[in-house]
């Protein structure tokens, strides 16, 4: 029996949940952009810069850089992909990679190939050279999340993950990595702590406290640096009345309909267990890509 | 990081009701629309009109001075007079004057203005007695829905109450001062009890609003963030389909050439 506060996020999720609508690149910062909206990514750029040279001498992977959110729909994609824009802007190489296996949409949001990926590279990562698309956006290469594996978390955590980021540390002056939720997959908390630290997206109105707290503790036991929070979605208006304290309420349960919303497999659909080159039909052609949020942003 | 106390911050609160303010502002003119038709439509005007009378103990002759006991003898006559004139021998009385006035000789009063049928009973409920600032003179008053039956019946109430009187009290009498001459209209559709309850449910709107928002756990603000725990807020992304993303002088600054010049360059 889920509690109250977890009806309400499934209520929330599926309010906001347009997984039938392809994701497409409006959200990504361009000339047309409006000025109020560049600008806040620049500031979250260099509060970012910031932060990370505070970063101890033996940080590993000092230039990696996780983008995770509570809950699926507070636009962690986006700002992950907006993130990368503006570092490229600062002349930068940067690599944007779709750890998001489950729910890509990275590759729909740059217009990109995705039948080969991450999920490929973890599998042999001899693939990584032709699985990235290079020069999307000026520097900006990105890795595509691949096809669906069976097993998301396990090859996130799997040693080729770490030859991984060895490899595109050495060569990006930034790494932005966009995972899965951290209160409804653990996929990011496998291999956060291998990172210079992980940004946390919070959206307006939208992500509870309970769930805020809930993540900071899940990455507090996994001892993953928290670099930061962005907070999406903000709204001119948004006013609380609390000044301090929690004074909230409310317990945890089990996200167990999160697969309704686009992460985990349906029971059709069989998952790649061989190279990303035999995904399946419905891998190549996502057109359940998330969007949760606004359907501006996923999670 | 888990404190239980919270403060309210009272500016946030004010600025949360202005934000709110078409809903309270709603709540109260309904209300007020909703109690004025429900409680001050319905209500009849009603006509009140007044005569009064000199009533007083009989004095010994032997002893002509005034005394203070004398006074309070007149103002328990008052007292005896209110209870007398509702007796069956007095209203029989009134309706007798009365019926010389529809002239209908039937033991009921027909208002000749009003078409109105007053029985005895009708009688007995309209009229009240009460003494004028405690002193020795009682006020006849007879209040109903029509300005012309309250005065003819006040009128008849005080031609007959002193012959009443001195038969029955043989020891005081009673005299007609005034008649009745006019109405005052009473009971009228007021502004106070609605303008009274739409304050109340505003205010009650006010606690609601305040309350949905003390129950509410989603974050807001970065100040929500911070009092959760301890993590920097380092980006604040606006909506980006807000219409406020192109409003106001930070939104057009890079449309006046700064922003955009330098962008490209």
């Amino acid at each position: 029996m889920p509690s109250m506060v977890n009806m309400d996020i499934i209520k929330s999720m599926k309010k906001h949940d347009k997984s039938n609508e392809p994701r497409t690149g409006e959200m990504l910062l361009n000339d047309d952009s409006p000025f109020v909206i560049t600008e806040a990514y620049k500031t979250l750029r260099t509060n970012l810069m910031f932060s990370l040279a505070a970063q101890p001498a033996d940080t590993p992977h000092k230039n990696a850089i996780v983008i995770t959110s509570t809950i699926p729909g507070e636009g962690k994609s986006t700002t992950a992909a907006n993130l990368a824009i503006v570092l490229v802007q600062t002349g930068a190489r940067v690599l944007l990679i779709d750890a998001d296996m489950r729910k890509s949409v990275q590759h729909e949001q740059f217009e990109l190939d995705n039948k080969k990926g991450l999920s490929s590279c973890l599998v042999n990562i001899d693939l990584l050279k032709e699985s990235i698309h290079y020069g999307v956006r000026n520097k900006l290469d990105v890795l595509t999340a691949g096809a669906v594996p069976p097993n998301p978390g396990e090859l996130l955590g799997a040693p080729n993950m770490k030859k991984l980021l060895d490899i595109v540390c050495r060569v990006y002056d930034h790494v932005i990595i966009d995972t899965p939720p951290v209160n409804v997959v653990s996929d990011a908390l496998t291999f956060a702590s291998n990172t210079a630290g992980l940004l946390m997206v919070s959206r307006s109105n939208y992500c509870t406290a309970p769930d805020l707290r809930r993540a900071l503790e899940s990455l507090s036991l996994a001892q993953v640096h928290i670099l930061g929070i962005v907070m999406n979605d903000m709204h001119s208006g948004s006013t609380s009345i609390k000044s301090s304290g929690s004074g909230y309420g409310g317990g945890y349960g089990g996200y167990y309909k999160y697969e309704k919303y686009g992460y985990g497999y349906s029971k059709n659909e069989k998952p790649a267990t061989t190279p990303p080159d035999n995904r399946s039909k419905k891998s190549e052609k996502p057109s359940n890509a998330n969007a949760g949020g606004s359907g501006r942003s996923d999670g | 990081m888990n404190d239980n106390n919270y403060s309210i911050d009272l500016k946030a609160v004010v600025m949360l009701l202005l934000r709110h303010f078409w809903i309270i502002l709603l709540c109260f003119l309904l209300s007020f629309i909703v109690t004025y038709f429900a409680v001050e439509m319905p209500r009849v005007p009603q006509y009140s009109a007044g005569a009064t009378m000199y009533v007083a103990n009989r004095v010994d002759s032997n002893n002509q001075q005034y005394t203070t006991s004398n006074q309070s003898g007149s103002l328990a006559l008052i007292n005896t007079c209110g209870v007398l004139i509702k007796t069956d021998t007095a209203i029989n009385k009134i309706i007798a004057e009365l019926d010389s006035v529809d002239g209908v000789n039937d033991g009921v009063y027909v208002s000749p203005v009003s078409g109105t049928e007053y029985t005895p009973e009708d009688i007995r409920k309209l009229i009240t007695l009460s003494s004028v600032d405690s002193t020795e003179v009682m006020k006849i008053n007879v209040t109903c829905e029509s300005e012309y039956d309250a005065i003819t019946i006040a009128n008849a109430t005080v031609d007959v109450v002193p012959e009443f009187i001195e038969n029955i009290v043989q020891s005081g009498y009673a005299r007609k001062v005034d008649e009745a001459t006019g109405a005052k209209k009473g009971n009228l559709p007021g502004l106070t009890i609605p303008a009274i309850a739409a304050i109340a449910v505003a205010v009650l709107a006010c606690g609601v609003i305040i309350l949905i928002n003390m129950l509410d756990t989603r974050i807001h603000t970065p100040g929500d963030v911070a009092a959760i725990c301890s993590v920097p807020v380092i980006g604040e992304i606006p909506n980006l389909m807000s219409k406020n993303t192109e409003r106001g002088y930070y939104a057009k600054y890079g449309k006046y050439g700064y922003y955009k010049k330098h962008e490209k360059a």
